[in-house]
């Protein structure tokens, strides 16, 4: 279900819940995009350090950014837009944003924080408490797989371990409510297997009760067709540092606290519960993608594997292995690890390893904060450590798009985000041994210490550099030869032979058949075991390889060959009735404008391809009464077009760019969705926060706050140039 | 291209729900745009059956779905989905209450051997070796097969009733075996000391539609009528038969068909045919909402048609009185309690 928007007083404000002063946050940052959050009690500090645009307007503060004037045409109302996004820019150059969403990651970083005994900040709790309060179901009071999401036993499960883990007394009206409804679902045996590891992490569950997760997959020979290392990256780098916790059974000391918790999670007292028949026990409520027969036989036999079989000596060498490859993973991305949960896990894992006063479990626990969000809604934790590249190479190929790129009043915008994509690049390779493709020369989605290139980012980032190095004035940071190398690792992750040839999956190429999605155990979750070819991935190659291809004659047969057999493949993924599916937006507006892009680079429009007509007028025939398009998360879960009960900006945006760029004759229709994204406009130039944006594996969904911004401002200012920019009221 | 359509169909995953989808797809022009809200407990349900319908009619274009999740066991569910279809659409054409259910323990075989030799037909057409539990309270401590049966179609469709009017229609799904019911009893309207809650709750489905049909047709233009499916296997008993059992049950059916019993239709599309008529081809004018009752039947040869039935008395008017009195006071106290639990 949609949430209600936000109404103030917020509901953590209405009553007894202390806050923290909205006025002592501050967001560090560094070179490469690191966002930290810290709390200033120092009032010296306090007066040196006047608080920025972007931190008042994440806060929900008074940013004192200007009324701009009016926008009668649609050029100005896209400069507008600019001057309002161009204030949040951090002075390194990023774009930051509260990449939040997912709801099953505190969980993670509070047991972490428990099981090695670390204390949590005393801001953190009290604003966790706040942003667990103002996303309960306004009607059942509980917590689901996402912030819209209906309450599950994943979600309410974890949050309710969170929220009284952060000191809200049991009494409490939001903590009773979420209990009633836990207690309604059956109590937390029916958690899906993340929300049963993180609890028996929490000694709150036993470990016997959850699925195996053997660490000897890794100890196997790689080259079996199974081998984690054949697995989609997010899905084998949790799953690693799991196999350990899982294999050591390791929990958190008991202390009254957690004694009391396992009195309020379950509907029975907790000795009286066999924790290993519970195994299989999910609720239906959180299952989005069942155990198969294949699944739950394979599961038997790990249990007896492993309880009558496997002898120490393996166990001992899966061990070793799991150790040595988590110590890599640190390696290459400086403690932050691929996502949030690996890296509250991998912190747990060195901690019993070496101690707490270890180097390498010190600057684990100097990584939590680069997860920790603050806002007005109160503190949560994000889906990667940002979006920091990806963002800031859209906003900059935006500015170029529109032609602002050369007007004075954003020549400083331009150059520090040109700096901070030079200063992101890959400059070496992952430790050998770490089962990594090379990066050397690509960017990242969020920062260079996180150490992960994704095919799409890398295509966005180099086509952001070349657009900007070719304003007038500007200096050239990132050379050609510098380019070179991302234009060798993007041929190399082109899927060949077996495995939709043609495509781009994400982070690498397909290692593994698609047959291991049978084994998927995660429940919560569809398409996670390997990596699958995405339509906007491939997207955004060929619009960075094209755009390549248009500057540099480097390798230049085989970029037009790829750029060819990706088009082929993006046409092949067209559904009858003319749309994409998107994978990591939402959803068929997304796709269609990275699909339409791409084909439009190729002088594939409207009057001489029927793809893209008919991808026009699936869009065309979903435009609303008002003018806009709106699309509800249900599309990613469906796999078909939900409409949203309002039309939105970004997905109005997103078809408009897709019409713009296509060509579309009937310029009507595009001009209505223009008028409405001018019309929800704010007089500072910026957009209000309306639905979620974003998704991943089907089911859940993460925001991305900046795409109102940039995806906006891009068409209006790209239909000014194009067609009129006659005032349209 | 005509203006969109909107069809809603409860627990459309189960035999007759999917298959009135279907019918509907089929019957329905392709150049008319139709959107298929289907109701689901489950999001995985929801999820697998849009895919089935799909695949369904791939040939149409202007076909779009959504979903609902519908716990018919939770009033503050039944609420929920009210308040989303609100939201969600201007206007609903086609309102299929087709999600119900019983509390059945199984079958008495001895009572079924002796029932189907002696009477062959009415143990094909309304068994009564079909074994109830009774007193089933639901977690909003009503009758629970009252609840689901009956209590959540009125709450729902009365909480719609603005997306209704002007024409739109509300088919509500009884069942033959309602003639075996027994007498209204206004000392438990709910069914909680009933033996047989489930085939006493659709003869109070129908006195429920006798109270309120003429009278929300004519103030706001809702078109409700009652329909039953005639005998189809669905998923309904599905859990009680093992292949053995279904095999005897599919011969009983035609053994009854070729006797001359019209309502062994045997498969739930065949089922789906009054339903779906009703809601698209049935004429007000001809085909009155009030005092018919509009199955699907078939003739010896198993092809099917529209059998209209009567089934109005004047004391099932007296009974209907007493009926909506009680709903309208559960209506009223149920969302007075959602609204002191909201947060």
């Amino acid at each position: 279900m949609s949430r209600p928007a936000l109404t103030r007083p917020l509901r953590s404000d209405r009553g007894d819940l202390p806050r923290t002063d909205p006025e002592r946050w501050r967001l560090d940052t560094d070179e490469v995009g690191r966002l930290n959050w810290i709390y200033v009690r120092d009032d010296d500090e306090l007066r040196r350090r006047p608080q920025t645009p972007y931190e008042k307007y994440v806060l929900g503060l008074e940013t004192g950014l200007p009324a701009l004037p009016k926008a009668e045409t649609p050029y100005d109302a896209s400069l507008n837009g600019l001057r309002f996004l161009k204030e949040l820019q951090l002075d390194k150059g990023l774009w930051a944003c509260r990449y939040g969403g997912p709801m099953f990651l505190l969980i993670g970083v509070v047991g972490a924080h428990y099981v090695t005994k670390t204390p949590i900040p005393e801001e953190w709790k009290i604003e966790i408490i706040r942003y667990l309060t103002n996303t309960a179901h306004p009607v059942d009071g509980g917590w689901g797989l996402h912030s819209e999401d209906k309450s599950t036993v994943f979600g309410t499960a974890c949050n309710y371990v969170v929220i009284r883990l952060m000191g809200m007394p049991p009494e409490h009206p939001v903590a009773v409510a979420a209990r009633e409804t836990l207690h309604k679902f059956g109590g937390a045996v029916g958690c899906p297997q993340w929300g049963k590891v993180f609890l028996s992490l929490l000694n709150l569950y036993e470990w016997d009760g959850v699925n195996p997760i053997p660490p000897d997959m890794w100890a196997l020979p790689d080259w079996l067709p199974f081998h984690p290392s054949k697995w989609w990256i997010h899905c084998r780098q949790v799953y690693l540092p799991m196999g350990y916790l899982y294999s050591e059974k390791v929990k958190a000391p008991l202390d009254p606290l957690l004694e009391s918790l396992r009195s309020e999670i379950y509907t029975m007292p907790y000795d009286t519960i066999d924790f290993a028949k519970h195994r299989n026990d999910i609720s239906e409520i959180d299952i989005y993608y069942p155990h198969t027969t294949i699944l739950n036989f394979v599961n038997s036999a790990m249990v007896l594997w492993e309880k009558f079989i496997r002898p120490d000596w393996i166990k001992k060498k899966a061990r070793d292995t799991v150790v040595d490859l988590i110590r890599k993973e640190n390696q290459n991305t400086d403690f932050l690890c691929v996502g949030p949960i690996n890296n509250v896990l991998n912190a747990i894992v060195i901690y019993c390893e070496e101690g707490p006063n270890s180097k390498n479990f010190l600057r684990h626990k100097e990584r939590f904060a680069d997860f920790m969000y603050i806002s007005e809604e109160g503190m949560l934790m994000t889906g990667t450590n940002g979006v920091q590249c990806w963002d800031t190479s859209h906003t900059l190929q935006t500015i170029c798009t529109i032609g602002a790129g050369d007007l004075p009043e954003f020549r400083e915008t331009v150059k520090k985000g040109l700096k901070f994509l030079d200063n992101s690049q890959f400059t070496e390779n992952c430790t050998p041994g770490s089962y990594r493709d090379d990066r050397l020369g690509c960017w990242p989605f969020s920062t260079k210490d996180q150490g992960y290139t994704v095919s799409d980012c890398t295509a966005e980032a180099l086509k952001a550099v070349l657009m900007v190095q070719k304003l007038p004035n500007i200096d050239t940071l990132v050379s050609d030869e510098r380019i070179y190398p991302a234009i060798d690792v993007l041929l190399s992750l082109q899927n060949r032979g077996n495995f939709s040839p043609g495509s781009f999956a994400s982070y690498e190429k397909i290692r593994g058949t698609p047959l291991l999605e049978l084994v998927n155990p995660a429940e919560v979750f569809g398409n996670i075991m390997v990596e699958y070819p995405y339509v906007e991935c491939s997207d955004s190659v060929v619009i960075g390889l094209s755009y390549f291809r248009d500057h540099s004659s480097y390798r230049r047969n085989e970029v037009v060959r790829a750029i060819d057999d990706a088009i082929s493949y993006i046409k092949s993924e067209q559904d009858a009735n003319g749309g994409w599916y998107g994978s990591w937006g939402i959803c068929f507006t997304y796709a269609a404008m990275f699909a339409i892009e791409a084909l439009s680079y190729q002088g594939e429009v409207y009057a001489n391809s029927e793809i893209v007509r008919k991808g026009c007028h699936f869009l065309a025939k979903r435009q609303e009464a008002d003018g806009g398009w709106g699309e509800s998360y249900r599309s990613c879960e469906t796999l078909t077009y939900v409409p949203h009960e309002q039309t939105q900006v970004v997905n109005t945006a997103w078809a408009c760019l897709a019409l713009i760029l296509a060509e579309y004759p009937d310029i009507e229709v595009i001009k209505r969705g223009i008028r409405l994204i001018m019309s929800r406009q704010q007089p500072n130039g910026e957009w209000k926060q309306e639905g979620i944006e974003g998704v991943f594996n089907r089911s859940c969904m993460i925001e991305y706050p900046n795409y109102k911004f940039y995806f906006s401002i891009k068409a209006l200012g790209l239909f000014a140039k194009r067609y009129s920019n006659a005032a349209l009221f | 291209m005509g203006t969109r359509k909107v069809a809603v169909i409860t627990g459309a995953n189960g035999g007759l729900g999917y298959s009135i989808a279907c019918r509907l797809l089929d019957t329905i022009s392709p150049s008319v745009p139709l959107t298929i809200v289907i109701t689901a407990r489950y999001l995985r349900k929801a999820v697998e059956t849009i895919k089935r319908l799909r695949a369904y009619a791939t040939q149409r274009d202007l076909l779009s779905f959504d979903y609902v999740l519908l716990d018919l066991g939770s009033v503050s569910s039944i609420d929920e989905v009210a308040s989303q279809l609100l939201s969600r659409y201007t206007h609903i054409d086609y309102f299929f209450c087709n999600a119900g259910g019983g509390d059945f323990t199984g079958i008495d075989w001895a009572a079924a051997f002796v029932e189907v030799l002696s009477s062959p037909k009415d143990s094909a057409t309304h068994p009564q070796f079909k074994r109830e539990r009774s007193g089933r309270i639901s977690r909003d401590s009503l009758g629970w097969v009252f609840q689901i049966n009956v209590f959540a179609n009125y709450f729902l469709v009365k909480r719609i009733l603005s997306l209704l009017s002007g024409g739109g229609r509300v088919i509500l799904i009884t069942s033959i075996e309602s003639e075996i019911a027994h007498k209204f009893d206004p000392e438990d309207i709910q069914l909680i000391h009933s033996d047989q809650p489930y085939v006493d709750s659709k003869k109070t489905l129908e006195l429920m539609h006798s109270a309120v049909a003429k009278r929300w047709a004519k103030e706001f233009g809702v078109l409700i009528y009652v329909t039953h499916p005639g005998i189809c296997k669905t998923s309904i008993f599905a859990a009680y038969l093992n292949w053995l059992s279904t095999f005897g049950m599919l011969c009983l059916f035609y053994i009854a068909r070729w006797m001359g019993s019209p309502w062994q239709v045997v498969s739930p599309y065949n089922g789906a045919l009054a339903p779906v008529w009703a809601a698209v081809d049935a004429v007000p004018e001809v085909d009155p909402v009030d005092g018919v009752v509009y199955a699907s039947a078939c003739d010896r040869w198993g092809r099917c048609y529209v059998k209209r039935t009567h089934n109005a008395t004047e004391e099932d008017t007296k009974n209907s009185a007493i009926l909506v009195q009680e709903l309208d006071k559960l209506v009223e106290d149920l969302l007075e309690k959602i609204k002191l639990e909201r947060m």
